[in-house]
C-alpha cells in the first residue's frame, strides 16, 4: 500500500510527463514560429532585397551598355564626318559615303555609292578611294591620339587618278595647315610638284 | 623641324629644315628617299643600328624634340636623343610627352592604313581602348550579377528547405496532439480520486486516535498529563508535517488543475478542429445537393419568370382587345360616316356627270348643226348650179340646133365641117 506522499509523487511524475509532452509541443511550436519568422519575414525579405539588387545590377549594366553604344556612335560619327567631307571634296562628281559599322567587337569599314546604290567593304574598292580614306583616317587618329603631327607617305598616293589629284592635294594642304601638320610625301612624280608647299631633292 | 642624318643606309650626309604643310621629297631611285622615312621611324623607336640621326625643333615648332638648338649641341655629344620628346621640366611649365607610331607612317608597298586589316584589328585600333572603362564596368557588373544570382539561388533553396521543415514540424505537432490526452487525463483523475480516498482514511484514523486519547485521559488523567503534552508536541509536529503535506498537495492539485484545464482547452480545440473538419467534409458532401437545389431554384425561378411573362402577355392581350374593340367601334363609325359621305357624294356627283354628257352632246349637236348647215348651203349651191347647168344645156341645145340649121344653110357637113 503506497503512502499518500508516494501517490502524490507518482501523480506529480505523471503530471511532469504530461507537462513534458506539452513542453515538447510548446517547444516545437516555438521552433515553428521562429522558423516561420526567419523564413517568411527575414529570409523572404533578404531574398526580395537580393532580387532587387540583381535587377539594379542588370539595369546598370544595360545602362552602361547603352551609354557605350551612344559613345561609340558619336565617335564613329566624328570619323565618318571627316572622311565624308574629304570624299565629297575630292570626288566632287560622285556620291560616296563612308560607313563604320560596329558589331560585337568587330568594325567594318564600308563605302556606299549612292548613285549606283551599292555598298562594298573598303578592301574591295578602287585604290584611289582607299588611299584618300586611309590618309584622312591617319590624320584623324593622329589628332585624336595626341600623336606628333607628322605624316610620312612613301610613294603611296599613286592610285589617285589624275581627274581627282588636284582636289586631293588641295584638301590635304588645307587640312595640314589647319592642324599644323608636317606632311612628307616621297614621290618622283613631277606632276604633283605644283600642288606642294615645298619640294626637296635628295642626291 | 631640322633633320640631320649621317651614314644611315644610303644617306651619307643629309640635313634639312622642314616647314609645315605639304613637302614632296624627290630623287632618283636608290638615292635614299625611303631611307629618310626609315631613319625617322628608327629615331622615334630608338632602333637605329647605324649612323647618327638627329631631329630637333625650336619651341615655337612644338615638335617632339623640344630642345633648343643650344641644348641640342650639348646632347649631341651623347649621340642619342629623346624619342618621345620632353618639352622641358622648368618650374611652372607643363611636362609634355608626345610619341609617333604606325599611324604616322604609310610605307612603300604597304597596304593602306586600316583598310586591309581584319574587322577585329580595326575594332581594337579604333574603338578598343576607348571602350575599356565601360567594358570593365560591364564585366564587373555582370560578375556581381552572377554572384548575386548564385546567392539568390542558394537563399531561395534555403527558403524552400525551411518551408519543408515547417511542414515537418506541423506534422510533429499533429502527432503530439494525437498522443491521447484523454487517456492521460483519465489516469490522472483516477489517481486523484485515490488520493482523496486516502485522505478520508487518514481523517478517520485521527478521529479514532482522539477518542482513544480521551479515554486515556479519563482513566489516567494525572499520569498521562506529561504523556499528553509530549503527544501534543508530537501531534503538533505531525500537524505541521500534515500541513506541509497539505500545502504540497494543494500546490500539486493546483498544478494538476491548471494542467487539466490546459488539457481540456486542448481537447476543446481538437474537438472544434474535428468539428470544423466534419463541417468542411459535410459541406463538401452537400455541395452536389446544394448545386442541385440551386439548379431547382433556378428552374423554379425560370418557371416563375415565365409565369410572370405570361401574365404580362395576357394582361397586354386584354388591354389590346379592349383597344381593338374601341378601335373597331371607331372604325365602324368611321365606315358608316364614309358610306354616308359616299352616298352624298354620289348624289352630288351624278348631276355633274349629266351636265358633262349634256355638254358633250350639245357640243356634238352644235357640230352636227354646223355640218348640216354647211351641207344645206352646199346643197342649195348644187341645186343652183344644176339649174344653171340645165339652163346652159338648154342654151347649148338651142345653139346646136341653130348651128345645124346654119350649116345646112351653108352646105357644110355637120359632122366633119367640110364643104360638101
Amino acid at each position: 500500500m503506497p503512502t499518500l506522499r508516494d501517490t502524490l509523487i507518482e501523480a506529480e511524475n505523471i503530471i511532469n510527463e504530461v507537462v513534458d509532452v506539452e513542453l515538447n509541443k510548446l517547444k516545437t511550436l516555438k521552433i515553428k514560429k521562429e522558423l516561420e519568422i526567419e523564413n517568411r519575414v527575414n529570409l523572404s525579405k533578404e531574398v526580395a532585397e537580393l532580387k532587387e539588387d540583381i535587377e539594379t545590377t542588370k539595369e546598370s549594366s544595360d545602362f552602361i551598355q547603352l551609354q557605350l553604344n551612344l559613345f561609340n556612335k558619336k565617335y564613329v560619327d566624328r570619323i565618318e564626318k571627316l572622311i565624308n567631307k574629304a570624299l565629297a571634296y575630292v570626288f566632287y562628281d560622285e556620291n560616296y559615303k563612308a560607313k563604320l559599322e560596329i558589331k560585337d567587337k568587330k568594325l567594318e569599314l564600308l563605302l556606299e555609292d549612292k548613285t549606283k546604290e551599292l555598298t562594298k567593304p573598303l578592301s574591295k574598292i578602287g585604290g584611289g578611294i582607299r588611299i584618300v580614306i586611309s590618309v584622312f583616317l591617319q590624320i584623324f587618329f593622329i589628332i585624336e591620339r595626341n600623336l606628333e603631327k607628322l605624316l610620312l607617305l612613301d610613294e603611296s598616293l599613286y592610285a589617285v587618278s589624275e581627274a581627282y589629284r588636284e582636289r586631293f592635294y588641295n584638301f590635304l594642304k588645307i587640312h595640314s595647315k589647319e592642324n599644323n601638320f608636317y606632311l612628307l610625301i616621297i614621290s618622283h612624280d613631277e606632276r604633283t610638284e605644283k600642288y606642294m608647299d615645298n619640294v626637296i631633292t635628295i642626291n | 623641324m631640322k633633320i640631320e642624318i649621317k651614314n644611315y643606309e644610303n644617306l651619307k650626309n643629309f640635313s634639312h629644315v622642314f616647314e609645315k604643310g605639304l613637302t614632296q621629297i624627290k630623287g632618283e631611285t636608290n638615292s635614299g628617299k625611303s631611307s629618310l622615312i626609315r631613319a625617322i621611324w628608327d629615331f622615334a623607336h630608338n632602333s637605329a643600328t647605324e649612323g647618327e640621326i638627329s631631329i630637333f625643333a625650336t619651341q615655337k615648332e612644338k615638335m617632339f624634340i623640344r630642345v633648343n638648338e643650344d641644348e641640342f649641341e650639348r646632347d649631341k655629344k651623347n649621340k642619342r636623343y629623346l624619342v618621345s620628346g620632353i618639352e622641358n621640366n622648368k618650374p611652372g611649365r607643363e611636362k609634355v610627352i608626345k610619341t609617333i607610331d604606325k599611324t604616322n607612317f604609310q610605307l612603300q608597298q604597304e597596304r593602306p592604313f586600316l583598310v586591309g586589316e581584319t574587322e577585329g584589328e580595326k575594332y581594337s585600333y579604333i574603338i578598343g581602348e576607348k571602350n575599356d572603362i565601360f567594358i570593365d564596368a560591364i564585366t564587373i557588373l555582370n560578375k556581381e550579377y552572377s554572384s548575386l544570382k548564385k546567392i539568390f539561388d542558394i537563399k531561395n533553396k534555403d527558403l524552400d528547405r525551411k518551408d519543408l521543415e515547417i511542414i515537418k514540424l506541423n506534422e510533429n505537432i499533429e502527432e503530439i496532439e494525437s498522443l491521447g490526452w484523454q487517456e492521460t487525463k483519465d489516469f490522472l483523475t483516477e489517481k486523484i480520486n485515490k488520493i482523496k480516498k486516502l485522505e478520508e482514511i487518514k481523517r478517520n484514523k485521527k478521529e479514532i486516535k482522539n477518542i482513544i486519547f480521551a479515554k486515556v485521559i479519563d482513566t489516567k488523567p494525572l499520569v498521562l498529563k506529561e504523556k499528553k503534552i509530549r503527544l501534543l508536541r508530537k501531534s503538533k509536529e505531525i500537524g505541521k508535517e500534515i500541513e506541509e503535506i497539505k500545502l504540497k498537495r494543494i500546490v500539486a492539485t493546483n498544478k494538476l488543475a491548471t494542467k487539466i484545464n490546459k488539457i481540456k482547452k486542448l481537447e476543446e480545440l481538437i474537438i472544434t478542429r474535428r468539428n470544423k473538419e466534419k463541417i468542411v467534409f459535410k459541406t463538401t458532401i452537400d455541395k452536389n445537393a446544394i448545386v442541385e437545389k440551386f439548379k431547382n431554384c433556378i428552374k423554379i425561378k425560370k418557371v416563375i419568370n415565365n409565369k410572370k411573362e405570361l401574365k404580362e402577355i395576357s394582361f397586354k392581350k386584354i388591354v389590346d382587345t379592349e383597344e381593338l374593340k374601341e378601335k373597331t367601334s371607331k372604325l365602324k363609325k368611321l365606315i358608316k360616316i364614309k358610306e354616308n359621305l359616299n352616298s352624298l357624294s354620289e348624289i352630288l356627283i351624278k348631276p355633274e356627270t349629266d351636265v358633262k354628257i349634256l355638254k358633250e352632246k350639245m357640243l356634238k349637236v352644235n357640230k352636227l348643226e354646223k355640218v348640216a348647215k354647211e351641207l344645206l348651203s352646199n346643197f342649195k349651191k348644187i341645186e343652183l348650179t344644176i339649174v344653171e347647168i340645165k339652163k346652159i344645156n338648154e342654151k347649148t341645145e338651142k345653139n346646136n340646133l341653130k348651128l345645124k340649121e346654119l350649116r345646112k344653110e351653108m352646105k357644110i357637113c355637120p359632122l366633119c365641117g367640110t364643104h360638101s
